[in-house]
């Protein structure tokens, strides 16, 4: 085990994990699969300060702080010796990554006013991950402007060193050796719109009480998750109905945190998409008809053993003899032309719920909110993101259209619910 | 503290607007003038154009390369026989087909297909000047009319498709594009060929065309014949 640590320590280059293997291939001039996670404090950020605790924190983070290099078969991310940059906040997040940019970071730092922001390129981590990162830069910023703040929940200690199972790609450790699935593919339904200005993103943050939505969600019988996306998914519905066209599949696509499934500490990559389908060609649906489908088919779909099967299904490309030893950049041309023609076409939309991220409560006092952010589609139109931290919880849209739509029949179908909202958006 | 009277949501102090629904917002109560900081900053992070500029005049200086020793070679040891215009003027050809639009500063469609279309003539209009006999004028009266027309048509294309339509009058453009560009192909070529106006050959695809145009546009204007060939052509 001393060896291991050692090893973690000093190394300078690490494989992407199996999901990290995809999105350099995707990345475009104008797109990067990126995830933003925020954290509004009480008081305004100090920029100085902010980039002291970055650079603090980075040597706990090893497969952060790096930079994405080419192999002549994978891409591989080695260690970055430059100092992190850290950005004045822009009126347009979740901006595409370029590798050679912000000193060959795959992550950028953000302040505005009391918020400090996070986005991260999906290749590095998912949004738990994210979240860990960003809390614990958080709560180092707030050591040193004075606060004590102890270790926990996601908060990690950054004197300590980082640990193997941190950075382990738990997708091999944990995929099936026996399962196999074969994914269906659908086209569904996509809700069409104006399409935003290149590299601008139309945001619309609904801050809610968590009490209230777990109480309603109580009420229906479902979790929070599964009555939000159910929302989702109904008004889309509800949506194609009224385009009056040939009524497709409406697909919402969950992504979940596998790590509530199995024992796995990593920092890295870990969750995997449940896509949940429903033929509005059946029939008419009630509310509570797709929230029963819905809650059902996750339920039936979210256990250990069809998630296994589902990361073998992954790491089938990675596994496959033909595939290791295609040159790279042919990899990532196949990678982008499928994710071109067909990714997004398989989903209406996305929602994704971190859930309720777990700090320290002395940390808590200085924090109202915490923001989870999805990067916009390339088809899907508002893809949403939810993220919740004391008892608020906030749900962001990352539309690629200017009509807003969905985010206001979506926060007015809460409002009907009783559920209070308030609203801010980057189109004000 | 604000709440839309449409959507029920309550909003940042001091917004003038939903922004879920751009209903305006009348607070008499709350005090005018109050310095509300919006949720996100005005700047907007547009990234330097990429690396295009760059890349282009490095693809410039290859391009040269080859081009500079082939003329060398030519005036050296064949200076009876100027082949080395073929490979010159190709590689003009290819620098302003595919490399001169990424050296534009402001992206202007209109000049683009203007300068390919007089280096697509320029580079014709080599190969009619030194392979073919003076009694031959295929260039004046076959390949310029037709370089004109294609490119005039690209130029109408893509004034049409600046705008957003719907597919079908989409595709109604495009055939109508296809229709009119071989009617005046054949026309061209027949007056070259026969000094005659017309247009016998392209009559097939006319009329095919023809009969898909009344079809798409019957589409487009009849919801209930749309909404029949829906329900009848379901996949």
């Amino acid at each position: 085990m001393k060896k291991l640590k050692k090893n973690v320590k000093n190394k300078t280059w690490f494989k992407l994990d199996n999901a990290g293997t995809v999105f350099p291939g995707q990345n475009t001039q104008t797109w990067s699969n990126v995830i933003r996670a925020s954290i509004n404090l009480k008081e305004e950020v100090d920029p100085e300060l902010l980039a002291i605790a970055t650079k603090r924190c980075l040597p706990r983070f090893p497969t952060m702080a790096v930079r994405l290099r080419n192999g002549f078969f994978w891409h591989y991310i080695e260690k970055n010796p430059e100092p992190p940059i850290i950005l004045p906040d822009a009126n347009n997040p979740c901006l595409r990554i370029k590798f050679n940019e912000d000193n060959r970071y795959m992550f950028r730092m953000f302040y505005y006013k009391n918020r400090i922001s996070l986005e991260i390129f999906h290749a590095l981590t998912d949004g738990f991950g994210a979240c860990v990162f960003l809390n614990t830069i958080t709560a180092e910023y707030l050591r040193l402007k004075g606060y004590d703040i102890p270790v926990g929940g996601m908060v990690l200690d950054i004197n300590e060193e980082p640990k193997p199972e941190e950075i382990e790609d738990s997708f091999v450790k944990y995929a099936s050796k026996t399962g196999k699935e074969r994914l269906p593919l659908f086209k569904t339904y996509h809700k069409i719109g104006t399409r935003m200005p290149k590299h601008t993103t139309n945001i619309t943050t609904g801050y809610l009480r968590v009490n209230e939505v777990k109480a309603k969600a109580k009420e229906y019988g479902v979790t929070i998750t599964e009555y939000l996306a159910g929302i989702l998914m109904y008004l889309h519905i509800q949506f194609q109905k009224a385009e009056g066209k040939k009524q497709k599949d409406v697909c919402m696509q969950i992504p979940v945190n596998s790590r509530n499934q199995f024992p796995s500490k990593t920092l890295r990559n870990f969750s995997v998409n449940y896509n949940l389908r429903i033929d509005p060609n059946w029939g008419d649906y009630t509310f509570e008809e797709v929230l029963r489908h819905l809650s059902l088919s996750l339920r039936l779909t979210n256990n250990p053993k069809h998630l296994s099967v589902m990361f073998a299904a992954n790491l089938s490309m990675e596994k496959n003899p033909f595939m290791r030893f295609l040159p790279l950049i042919i990899k990532d041309l196949a990678v982008g032309l499928v994710f071109a023609f067909g990714a997004e076409k398989t989903t209406t939309s996305v929602f994704t719920n971190l859930g309720v991220a777990k700090v320290p409560d002395e940390m808590m006092e200085h924090i109202e909110s915490m923001v989870l952010m999805p990067t916009r589609g390339q088809l899907n139109g508002a893809r949403v993101g939810a993220a919740s931290i004391g008892n608020v919880m906030a749900v962001t849209f990352s539309n690629m259209y200017k009509e807003t739509d969905v985010e206001r029949e979506f926060f007015r179908f809460l409002v009907r619910e009783g559920i209070h909202v308030k609203i801010e958006s980057n189109m004000q | 503290m604000s709440y839309c009277v449409n959507c029920g949501v309550e909003l940042s102090a001091g917004t003038k607007k939903c922004c879920l629904c751009d209903t305006p917002v009348i607070n008499p109560n709350e005090i005018k003038d109050t310095e509300c900081s919006p949720a996100f900053p005005e700047r907007i992070a547009i990234p330097q154009s990429s690396k295009n500029k760059y890349a282009a005049i490095i693809i410039s200086i290859l391009l040269l390369i080859p081009n500079v020793v082939c003329v060398i070679t030519n005036f050296l040891f064949t200076p009876e026989l100027l082949w080395s215009i073929y490979v010159v003027s190709s590689s003009a050809m290819f620098w302003f087909l595919f490399v001169f639009p990424f050296i534009m500063k402001r992206k202007l469609p209109y000049l683009i297909v203007a300068v390919d279309a007089i280096a697509t003539a320029a580079y014709i209009f080599i190969f009619y000047y030194y392979n073919s006999p003076r009694t031959d004028n295929w260039f004046w009266t076959v390949a310029l009319p037709i370089d004109i027309v294609v490119f005039v048509c690209i130029a109408i294309l893509i004034a049409f498709f600046s705008k957003e339509h719907t597919k079908a009058v989409s595709a109604i453009a495009l055939l109508t594009s296809v229709t009119v560009l071989c009617i005046l192909f054949c026309m061209i070529i027949n007056l070259h060929a026969y000094s005659v106006i017309a247009t016998y050959i392209t009559m097939i695809i006319g009329i095919s065309s023809f009969i898909l145009l009344i079809f798409f546009i019957a589409v487009e204007k009849n919801k209930k014949l749309y909404s029949w060939l829906s329900r009848k052509f379901f996949y």
